[in-house]
């Protein structure tokens, strides 16, 4: 059954959503309202999530996975009026044969919006992550202001990462943009840490955290963010 | 404290860059190297930290009498070796003041000293940071992460001041600093100094000399030290540059 979420006009509103099986969950923001949401995931699920925005909604989405086996994120973003701004971010840390695929697809309707995506991904043995992402700008949208970024830190010989951003941009006057990077752990990072006195294992974990902690900074504090990076560091 | 490098000779890539560097700075000594771009000053500094890129293929560096160069750079921090970088790293997500307590209790845990909780760093930190003239909001923020150039330059200063080290190593601190931040980084740096403690500084810059009165001054060419002198070295290449040194050694 579908509950849509409802965020009346100038009003605002958090929420925590643990999804453990397969769920599907649509928002609609009226001018406004803002929203920020966080999601939990685990296990062999799929997340169906679905935001319609109306003129100067606000909205900040993150998506947490953690022990998850075969998981799927599709996210989709309807910018429907004038000033609307979506941060929408995710962290999965992924070991053994996890596997994360996420699908993100915003599209911009009206002039004046601005969107940032930022999805991190940490993978460790065989784990795969698999990022889509589509951002389509019609062509009233102008102004639109839409970057994605998808960043994987693979931290094996066998982990893998498959990033494919696509952009379909129908006005002119946009900015868009997109960055995925696939890389290990920074030998300089590491380098310098060290320099400080800290070992190479220490120096890792301290890099690993750095890496997730870009995300957590962002859960606001009333959330709690330290009890959801524990359950990815465990 | 005392450092010895002896007939030092280091590569990368299999292209050698230091060929036979020798320098010996004890406690109390403010020593400075220049020379030319390219001539091996911060491969030397990252040799004597430890940086894995770097090959050694001669020679030592001993500090107290021990051989360094087996050491992972960490032992070497943890010994009283303090490398402040030329261009020093970005590190995003790692909270500035979260990971100067982690390295100054990784210090004292490694002399066997009870380490400081949160509120009793904050109030060496706070000391730390009005004698560079930092702002606390730098603390917290990801380290050198966005930091300006002249910026970053003053959080290395700040994490020396903090890690007190026995031997500092300055590798163009000066460079990217205004004329007000080059004046209170070369003060913090005259608070620190003290004759437990040696200072390397790198620098291309008289300007700084006359801010931090070295003991020494050295030139560095082809990556070897081509020259040494006191202060007034520094002043005659100020006034005619390398060209002289490099034609009256061939
Ligand atoms: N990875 C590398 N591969 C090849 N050559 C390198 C590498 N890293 C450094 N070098 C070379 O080593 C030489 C010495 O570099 P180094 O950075 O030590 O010079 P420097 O004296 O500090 O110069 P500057 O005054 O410009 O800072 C340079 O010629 C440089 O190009
Ligand atoms: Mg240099």
């Amino acid at each position: 059954m579908l509950h849509p979420h409802l965020i009346e006009k100038e009003t605002e509103h958090t929420r925590v959503v643990q999804v453990d099986q397969d769920q599907t969950i649509e928002a609609h923001i009226k001018a406004g309202g803002s929203y920020t949401i966080l999601f939990v995931q685990s296990g062999n699920t799929t997340l169906n999530t679905r935001f319609i925005l109306d003129e100067g909604a606000t909205l900040k989405a993150i998506w947490i996975s953690h022990h998850i086996e075969e998981a799927t994120q599709n996210i989709q973003v309807e910018f429907k009026g004038e000033g609307i701004n979506a941060n929408l971010s995710g962290i999965a840390r992924l070991t053994g044969q996890q596997k994360l695929t996420t699908h993100t697809h915003l599209i911009h309707h009206q002039p004046n919006t601005n969107a940032t995506q930022f999805f991190k991904r940490i993978i460790e043995d065989q784990a795969v992550s698999e990022f889509q992402g589509l951002v389509h700008v019609k062509s009233e949208a102008q102004k639109t202001d839409s970057n994605q970024f998808n960043h994987n830190l693979i931290l094996s010989d066998k982990g893998r990462a498959i990033a494919r951003p696509q952009l379909e941009i129908f006005a002119d006057d946009v900015k868009c943009s997109h960055g995925a990077t696939v890389g290990q752990l920074d030998e300089e990072q590491r380098f310098y840490l060290q320099s400080r006195g800290f070992s190479e294992d220490q120096a890792n974990h301290i890099l690993i955290q750095g890496f997730m902690d870009e995300i957590f900074d962002i859960i606001p504090a009333q959330l709690d963010p330290a009890k959801y990076r524990h359950l990815l560091y465990a | 404290m005392k450092l010895e490098i002896k007939n030092l000779h280091a590569a990368i890539d299999e292209t050698p860059i230091l060929s036979g560097v020798n320098l010996t700075i004890s406690s109390g000594e403010v020593h400075a190297i220049m020379g030319p771009n390219g001539s091996g000053k911060s491969t030397l500094s990252k040799v004597i930290a430890g940086h894995p890129a770097y090959t050694v293929t001669e020679g030592e560096v001993l500090l107290n009498g021990e051989n360094i160069l087996e050491l992972a750079p960490e032992e070497r921090a943890l010994k009283g070796l303090f490398l402040a970088f030329q261009y020093p790293t970005e590190i995003p997500g790692v909270h500035n003041a979260n990971f100067l307590r982690l390295a100054y209790n990784a210090k004292l845990k490694y002399h066997g000293k009870p380490e400081l909780d949160p509120l009793e760093f904050d109030e060496l930190i706070q000391e730390k940071l009005a004698l560079v003239e930092m702002d606390s909001d730098f603390l917290e923020r990801s380290v050198n992460h966005g930091f300006s150039g002249g910026e970053k330059k003053r959080n290395e200063i700040l994490q020396m001041l903090v890690l007190n080290p026995g031997f500092a190593l300055l590798d163009e601190t000066d460079s990217g600093l205004d004329i007000d931040a080059l004046r209170i980084v070369a003060n913090a740096v005259n608070t620190f100094k003290s004759p437990d403690n040696a200072i390397l500084m790198i620098t291309h810059y008289q300007r700084l000399l006359n801010h931090i009165i070295p003991d020494f001054v050295h030139v560095m060419a082809n990556g070897k030290i081509i020259q040494s002198g006191d202060k007034d070295l520094a002043l005659q290449l100020e006034e005619k540059g390398y060209e002289w040194l490099l034609e009256s050694v061939g």
